[in-house]
């Protein structure tokens, strides 16, 4: 049994009830990866294990071409975070997070939630906390979910600070 | 047809996005670790497809690619359309597809395709 079939029965073990699916390569590769999708209770996590690198995880586990969020080194760190996210229904954080991501986690919110306050699925909000760029608009939109306000000022060294308004406001 | 794929989403990624190619992420001897950068489906993640020969799984972490030996291709979501995990590599919901030279599609039997 490799690590990740070990993970797999662990996960099984602990979590009684949860759907899970693993992917061996075909034909066998030393090398090649593996992967072990999960859905515990509606909430799913991704991982994948290529032998020698180490376990790839991420949740919520969507995208196209997109490197795993969060990497564990080992199979009892891989299987310690996997049922962390799964019972606290918790996502992993891409290293592509921007401020938004990190906005609503200090205001406690999940993605869901400002998701529902958006009108928008959560898989939109986790795409636009991987954005590397955002509409002001689509931020302004966002910190008003979240019961705020977005102020905007220019500054400089040799002058006074200006507020700059008018931009990404409703027309 | 990996090799379009391949060199279309990196270009797109070098136009869109601040981060730079690294290389080692390549690199199967390397020590694997978080990047905020799309890449290319690596050979290690491409898989043969029982069944279907002419076809090739691509894995990635929220859908998988398959590719036929015509140019078909095909993005499945691992989800179904109630958003269940799929427990079945085409149960999941199709989210695109384009047929091949031949106006075959992926899945598509050779006997009953388009001329």
């Amino acid at each position: 049994m490799n690590d990740m079939e070990a993970l797999k029965d662990r996960v099984a073990s602990e979590l009684p009830g949860a759907t899970l699916v693993l992917r061996a390569p075909n034909p066998p590769r030393a090398t090649a990866a593996w992967w072990l999708d999960i859905d515990h209770r509606g909430h799913q996590v991704a991982v994948e294990w290529k032998p020698k690198r180490g376990f790839g995880l991420t949740s919520p586990a969507e995208g196209f071409g997109e490197g795993a969020d969060e990497v564990a080194h080992d199979a009892e760190s891989a299987a310690v975070r996997v049922l962390q996210l799964l019972r606290k229904r918790a996502y992993t954080v891409s290293p592509a997070a921007n401020a938004l991501a990190a906005l609503r986690q200090q205001r406690r919110l999940s993605q869901e939630e400002l998701a529902a306050a958006l009108h928008v699925r959560q898989a939109a909000v986790s795409k636009m906390e991987r954005r590397a760029d955002l509409r002001i608009s689509t931020l302004r939109k966002a910190v008003a979910a979240m019961g705020g306000e977005l102020k905007m000022t220019a500054e400089f060294p040799d002058g006074p600070s200006v507020p700059i308004e008018g931009f990404g406001e409703p027309e | 047809m990996r090799e379009q794929l391949a060199a279309t989403l990196n270009r797109v990624e070098d136009e869109m996005t601040p981060f730079p190619f690294d290389p080692h992420h390549l690199d199967s001897s390397q020590a694997r670790r978080p990047s905020a950068r799309m890449y290319p489906v690596q050979d290690d993640n491409v898989n043969d497809v029982d069944g279907h020969p002419e076809v090739k799984r691509l894995m990635s972490v929220g859908e998988q690619t398959f590719i036929r030996t015509n140019g078909a291709i095909e993005v499945r979501s691992k989800r179904m359309p109630d958003g269940s995990l799929a427990r079945t590599d085409t149960g999941g919901t199709r989210l695109f597809r384009r047929a091949g030279a031949d106006g075959r599609h992926v899945w598509e039997p050779q006997e009953t395709g388009r001329r």
